[in-house]
């Protein structure tokens, strides 16, 4: 009890947080959550697992402590139940809540001032993102292992010091600046500092050494001056937590007032009090806002979730030393700033539900109809980018989910995000599918699904028409209908051809591609030949060469472009005869297809 | 660090309870197989809603969709609309915001492919469309209704979405 009695006041922040965040702990899993975790299904023995955990993902980041581990523990042990995922994140953010609000008193003794630092920082807009969305976790843990380390270093534990801030190289890459922060919190101590800038240094150089180039224009890095002081005024109007860009036109100029009320009066009582911890909590923000500068074109407002810990500590401290004269900017802080939370908070509870409400619903369907194919119909733009396109369904077992044909175009394209068409059965195949009730059809735009598989017959009919697939998987039995003669039966995914087949491909499509495979050590020589026939005119020819997986394309003349019709004769030499049987086989396939591109 | 360990409990508890569903888990299935195409479709009827064939964005707000520039939907033609033709409503709104930037909206829409008639949305507002379907293209279980609108509201900072009309409800009846 004399613990509670005399600490309560370190819970004052968590309970805060708790209250005002109370809708993000219902929330479920939603976009890149699923892509996470799927990770586990890749696992099949030690080297898969190094690699679910450390190689590079997502525009190359390494995070086997926030991206990876959370994610494959979570699912191995709870399988689709998010609420152990909130509680865990709710859990690390209290303990950052509690572990700045302790340094905070240690530094000034005063109470008022950690209590209002740590309420002023999960205050902050940008942690809404974090603490309602399982993927940007590493903004909530990345914290814990710098404050632990900033913690450790005021007690003397060196050990647990170095132990903290490595850990944070597996959380978040930003964790490099931590050296910066000590030195600008103990600038006289500076020969400590000079290990850590080492251990950042090694390891970014490792970093750049390992991680692939970035090829998303998302994430270019931007060096040029001018650059960095537009990326970071973009960021000091976002720092007050209730100007956001484009955010609810309507509020503008309230949320405006806000900022600026709250900005003055910190400005004032900066100047006022110029106490060097306050000019820490400025170059923490700053110093932690840094790497992500120069990223001019991916600003996001989560990332000021750490850098607005600094803050935190400076207005903490402030409002501390003149509590009236900034009482109305802390209040406009808190209003503002409060109505985006509540805001970003409640729009990521909406993308779960939908979330969870299609993926549970499939999971159901399922079960139901175990071995069908389940089709849906009227998949949403909010729902295919909140989470089909994340595939969701792998995660339930022996799940066949394909979107109707036509679903694309109900959808936004973003062509830098996915491809819907992944996800879309060919009408041809959704035909035979439905035709030989191999398929059942939900009608998943809202919630509950419904299964319309009668009343989408008609549908079908009307919108699917009597097209060929462009696309056939040969080895899948649904466009078994567009192949002709010479091909062998259904062979663990793939399905082998003999020295001639036939196919016919819908259209139109101006390139050819094909994906075929050959074993490294079958007997034929190093190349083997494909040629390519529409009835007795030669397309084109594909030199196959002695590897597992070969994929090539080519273009058809203009006269074949245009045909919603083509049929095709494969044809390959030499051909290799099986010892077993004396079969005569040519190549196996996996997916022969036609598109249209830009010469 | 004993501290940190007690207020983790005590907050772990906290939000335990607070994770605890009171309410029934919603239904996440309903078996419609039994279920017709139907002759009216809303925005809000879940049981229509797979006749929004393409170009409807989420409901919103529970009750309307927006439209993007090509919207369709399906629908069961009523009995003796093959002899009688048929007669389509839809109800729509072309909000202020949408107008003061396109101006009048005119919809072509057609059926099955063939083009049945146009429209002209003069004003901001309620829009009631009202156009006759021949009787012989209502013939079939199903019917695909396309309506395409001349003019509509591009991406914007606000909004990155193509916009069109509001859409509440459309229906296909007796003449």
């Amino acid at each position: 009890m004399n613990l509670v009695r005399g600490w309560w006041w370190l819970l004052l922040a968590p309970l805060f947080s708790l209250v005002i965040f109370r809708e993000s702990l219902g929330t479920w899993f939603f976009k890149d959550d699923f892509a996470w975790l799927g990770l586990g299904l890749s696992i099949r023995d030690f080297p898969t697992l190094l690699d679910a955990l450390f190689a590079p993902k997502a525009q190359g980041t390494i995070r086997p402590l926030s991206d990876r581990l959370p994610f494959l523990l979570g699912y191995g042990l709870f399988g689709l139940d998010a609420r152990p995922f909130r509680i865990f994140i709710f859990a690390v953010h209290s303990a950052n809540l509690i572990l700045l609000a302790w340094l905070v008193f240690r530094w000034t003794t005063s109470r008022v001032a950690a209590v209002t630092a740590a309420l002023i920082w999960t205050a902050h807009s940008s942690i809404a993102q974090p603490l309602s969305w399982n993927s940007s976790m590493n903004q909530v843990l990345w914290p814990t292992c710098m404050l632990a380390a900033f913690q450790a270093r005021e007690v003397g534990r060196n050990a647990r010091e170095w132990v903290f801030f490595l850990l944070g190289f597996g959380v978040l890459e930003l964790n490099v600046v931590y050296p910066a922060l000590v030195l600008a919190r103990f600038p006289e101590r500076w020969r400590t500092t000079i290990p850590l800038f080492v251990a950042s240094g090694v390891y970014t150089v490792f970093n750049r050494w390992v991680t692939p180039p970035n090829e998303n224009p998302l994430y270019a890095m931007d060096f040029r001056p001018a650059s960095i002081l537009e990326t970071l005024w973009q960021y000091l109007q976002m720092s007050m937590g209730s100007f956001r860009p484009d955010f609810r036109p309507e509020l503008a100029e309230f949320l405006l007032g806000c900022t600026i009320v709250a900005v003055a009066g910190f400005l004032l009582g900066l100047a006022l009090e110029r106490d060097r911890l306050m000019f820490f909590g400025l170059a923490w923000f700053l110093i932690c806002l840094g790497p992500v500068l120069l990223l001019r074109q991916h600003i996001s407002d989560y990332y000021l979730a750490v850098p607005s810990a600094g803050l935190g500590i400076a207005f903490g401290l402030s409002f501390a030393r003149r509590p009236l004269l900034l009482a109305l900017p802390v209040l406009a802080y808190l209003t503002g700033s409060l109505v985006v939370s509540r805001e970003i908070t409640h729009y990521n509870r909406h993308e779960s539900d939908l979330a969870r409400n299609l993926v549970l619903g499939v999971k159901q369907a399922v079960a139901l109809h175990p071995d069908k194919i389940i089709l849906l119909a009227g998949i949403t733009n909010d729902q295919f980018w909140g989470a089909v396109v994340d595939s969701p369904f792998r995660l339930i077992p022996g799940a066949k989910v394909y979107l109707v044909p036509g679903s694309e175009k109900n959808i936004d394209a973003h062509p830098e995000l996915g491809d819907p068409s992944l996800s879309i059965l060919p009408a041809a195949a959704a035909r035979q599918a439905l035709a030989t009730n191999q398929a059942i059809v939900y009608a998943a735009g809202g919630s509950p699904l419904r299964n319309v598989t009668n009343l989408y017959r008609g549908i079908a009919a009307l919108e699917w028409g009597d097209s060929l697939a462009a696309i056939v998987d040969v080895g899948q039995p649904l466009l078994a209908s567009q192949m002709g003669t010479g091909w062998e039966n259904i062979d663990l995914g793939f399905r082998w051809m003999g020295p001639s087949a036939e196919i016919t491909l819908g259209g139109p499509g101006n390139e050819i591609f094909v994906e075929c495979f050959r074993a490294e050590n079958e007997p034929r020589q190093e190349l083997v030949k494909l040629d390519i026939y529409s009835g007795d005119a030669w397309v084109g020819s594909f030199s196959v060469p002695r590897r597992d997986r070969f994929v090539g394309k080519l273009l058809l003349p203009p006269a074949l472009a245009t045909l919603s019709r083509l049929p095709l004769r494969l044809t390959v030499t030499p051909a290799v005869v099986t010892p077993d049987d004396g079969r005569s086989l040519g190549l196996a396939f996996g997916t022969i297809g036609r598109r249209v591109t830009v010469p | 660090m004993r501290t940190l360990i007690a207020s983790l409990a005590l907050l772990g508890l906290l939000a335990g309870l607070s994770c605890k569903t009171r309410k029934p888990k919603p239904e996440v299935l309903v078996d419609d197989t039994q279920a017709q195409l139907g002759s009216i479709v809303a925005a809000n009827n879940p049981q229509t809603a797979v006749q929004l064939l393409r170009g409807f964005y989420d409901l919103e707000n529970g009750a309307w969709r927006w439209t993007m520039p090509k919207f369709a939907i399906s629908f069961r033609p009523p009995v003796g609309a093959k002899e009688k033709g048929g007669l389509l409503k839809a109800d729509l709104v072309l909000p202020e915001v949408i107008f003061s930037k396109t101006g009048p909206i005119e919809i072509t829409v057609s059926c099955n492919g063939k083009a049945i008639g146009k429209q002209k949305i003069a004003q901001a507002g309620d829009a009631k469309l009202s156009l006759a379907v021949p009787g012989e293209l209502l013939g079939t279980e199903a019917v695909s209704l396309e309506f395409t609108l001349d003019k509509w509201l591009p991406p914007s900072a606000v909004d990155p979405r193509d916009l069109g009309m509001i859409f509440s409800s459309a229906g296909l009846s007796l003449p």
